[in-house]
């Protein structure tokens, strides 16, 4: 029997395929553009614009402004500018500013589909694989290619791996849990330029918010991507490897300097924070915000601390608000910053000082990439984030959920 | 005949595309050859100005963000091709789409300023201070694309 991803490989060549085949170009569904990959990508195609190319289907093509909006300077400004021009005349799909973050609004507009190929200019592309698609980042290139052919250039069908997860999480404990402790225990060469297909009853029972934040991290070990089945998958096909793991025990993970895949039992952290960050494509979603507004619900954030809560989406900011959830936020002392990617890019929005010490609910901690290269980034759950938030120190939600 | 010469230039496990090109350099210009300026601008000084490398590291090479400005950064700045121990997967498709040379190879017998010639139709890296030679493979796909000067261009025939 196929693979899941085979399967979708096949479907979309038109002719069955397995582990290792090369496609000389593969029929691709959807594309995402984002406004940062959008300048050099624009730059590329003046090089061929003379040739008056097409987009193979502007209707699925999505350009989202997510990175480094709004501009906070005028070259960035200048950059949006061209890049609505290009979408425009394009005639593809534009989210502009202030819409969301790419990998929260496809899901939630329902733009992607199981069985679908979906690539992005961005490698967290892999957290779409949540509706059980195969999707997964390119560079600027590629996504040139794709937009004027339909077809990704030269695909080698690669092996999955299975990844089980058996037990129910404990309450305080989160889908960023499991996904860091488990990038904690795999062995980065086992899956390199592999697909993780996740599965079993823990991973089946989630929401899709939960599968998103699995799926976001699998590029953090340089997997091809993660996929989620949205039926029930055949267990007989030939995977490459099969990884169990029992939740049940599992405690609050985070990630420690500098490295996503640094994760410990959060009993093991001790650290004074000054900075708190809710919000990426990991984990900005509403289940997310609802989280953390049960710990924060009359509670005052330290003062020795800023909290950063950046919605994943204009529908969540508006459902945030009109459930009164802002307004706990706001209450509690945080800072409520438009949806876009915020400093979990490190561009703008909450960039890290020197002695900034940060607890995320992003899926980055590399040295610099939310500002200094002094600064220190711990990755873990919303609950995490904003548990810490209220102590001023790296905190078990565990001990504050009421 | 193909061949590459330069200068070995040690890096470590898990450089990535962060470290190779940090944000903040990623929308100061819309011209490419400016990111040479700001290769590995946290942890190598003068990155550009070192002559001749051939960048030597260990494993998943290029790992995170699928910025293409990377190997824009390590192209400008003067690097000749990359050898590692392994190579994270859009950082590795990223260089040979714009004709960066990614070599996988056991790259711990190789020593810092090592002088390497990089042979691409034999396959063959020989290291002329240690008198030694290593083998290597591509990918029908990687050599073209190697061979064809990049994407872009294979692109430009599918156009017309």
């Amino acid at each position: 029997m196929s693979t899941l991803v085979e399967e979708i490989i096949s479907q979309h060549a038109k002719t069955p395929v397995e582990v290792g085949d090369q496609i000389e170009e593969l029929p691709t569904d959807k594309l995402l553009i984002n406004d940062v990959a959008a300048v050099q990508l624009i730059e590329l195609y003046k090089k061929i614009e003379h040739m008056n190319p097409k987009p193979f289907d502007p209707s699925s093509v999505f350009v989202v402004l997510d990175h480094v909006t709004p501009p906070p300077d005028p070259v960035i400004a200048q950059n949006l500018t061209i890049t609505k021009q290009f979408a425009r005349n394009l005639d593809l799909r534009l989210f502009k500013e202030g819409e969301g973050i790419e990998h929260v609004l496809l899901s939630e507009y329902n733009l992607v589909n199981p069985k679908e190929i979906l690539l992005g200019t961005d490698s967290h592309t892999c957290t779409n694989g949540a509706v059980g698609c195969l999707a997964f980042g390119i560079g600027i290139t590629d996504a040139l290619f794709v937009l004027f052919t339909g077809t990704y250039y030269n695909f080698t069908v690669p092996e999955t791996v299975l990844i089980h997860c058996s037990g129910t999480l404990q309450k305080g404990v989160y889908a960023k849990d499991l996904i860091l402790y488990i990038l904690s225990q795999l062995d980065q060469k086992n899956v390199l330029d592999k697909v993780i297909q996740f599965t079993g009853e823990t991973i089946q029972n989630m929401s899709l918010d939960e599968k998103s934040t699995i799926c976001n991290m699998v590029t953090e070990i340089s997997a091809k991507t993660g996929i989620i089945p949205y039926q029930k998958e055949d267990l007989s096909a030939h995977y490459t490897d099969h990884i169990n793991f029992t939740v049940d025990d599992l405690v609050p993970f985070a990630a420690v300097p500098h490295s996503p895949l640094n994760g410990k039992p959060i009993t093991e952290v001790d650290t004074e924070i000054t900075k708190a960050f809710l919000g990426s494509c990991t984990n900005s979603r509403l289940t997310d915000l609802q989280v953390a507004a049960k710990i924060l619900k009359n509670q005052k954030i330290k003062d020795t601390v800023d909290l950063y809560i950046v919605p994943g989406s204009r529908k969540i900011y508006q459902n945030i608000l009109e459930t009164g959830i802002l307004a706990t936020f706001l209450k509690a002392g945080a800072l409520i910053l438009p949806p876009n990617c915020a400093a979990c890019f490190g561009r703008h929005m909450g960039v890290l000082g020197p002695d900034d010490i940060c607890i995320s609910s992003a899926n980055r901690n590399y040295i610099g990439r939310m500002g200094s290269k002094e600064a220190k980034v711990y990755l873990a759950s919303p609950a995490t984030v904003a548990a810490s938030a209220v102590t001023g120190k790296i905190t078990d939600p565990r001990e504050v959920l009421p | 005949m193909k061949v590459i010469e330069g200068i070995a230039l040690k890096l470590k496990d898990d450089i990535d595309t962060d470290m190779i090109i940090p944000t903040f350099a990623l929308q100061l210009s819309r011209n490419p050859k400016t990111f040479a300026d700001y290769a590995f601008y946290h942890t190598i000084p003068n990155f550009k100005d070192i002559p001749k490398k051939i960048l030597v590291a260990g494993q998943n090479f290029g790992c995170g963000s699928s910025r293409e400005e990377a190997v824009f950064a390590l192209i400008h700045a003067g690097v000749k091709a990359v050898l590692a121990q392994s190579f994270a997967p859009i950082f590795k498709r990223n260089a040979f789409n714009n004709a960066l040379l990614c070599v996988q190879i056991d790259t711990s017998p190789i020593s810092e300023n090592d002088c390497l010639q990089i042979d691409i139709d034999k396959k063959t890296i020989f290291n002329e201070t240690q008198h030694k030679m290593y083998t290597f493979t591509l990918s029908t796909a990687e050599k073209t694309l190697f061979l064809q000067g990049g994407l872009l261009n294979l692109l430009k025939t599918r156009l017309k």
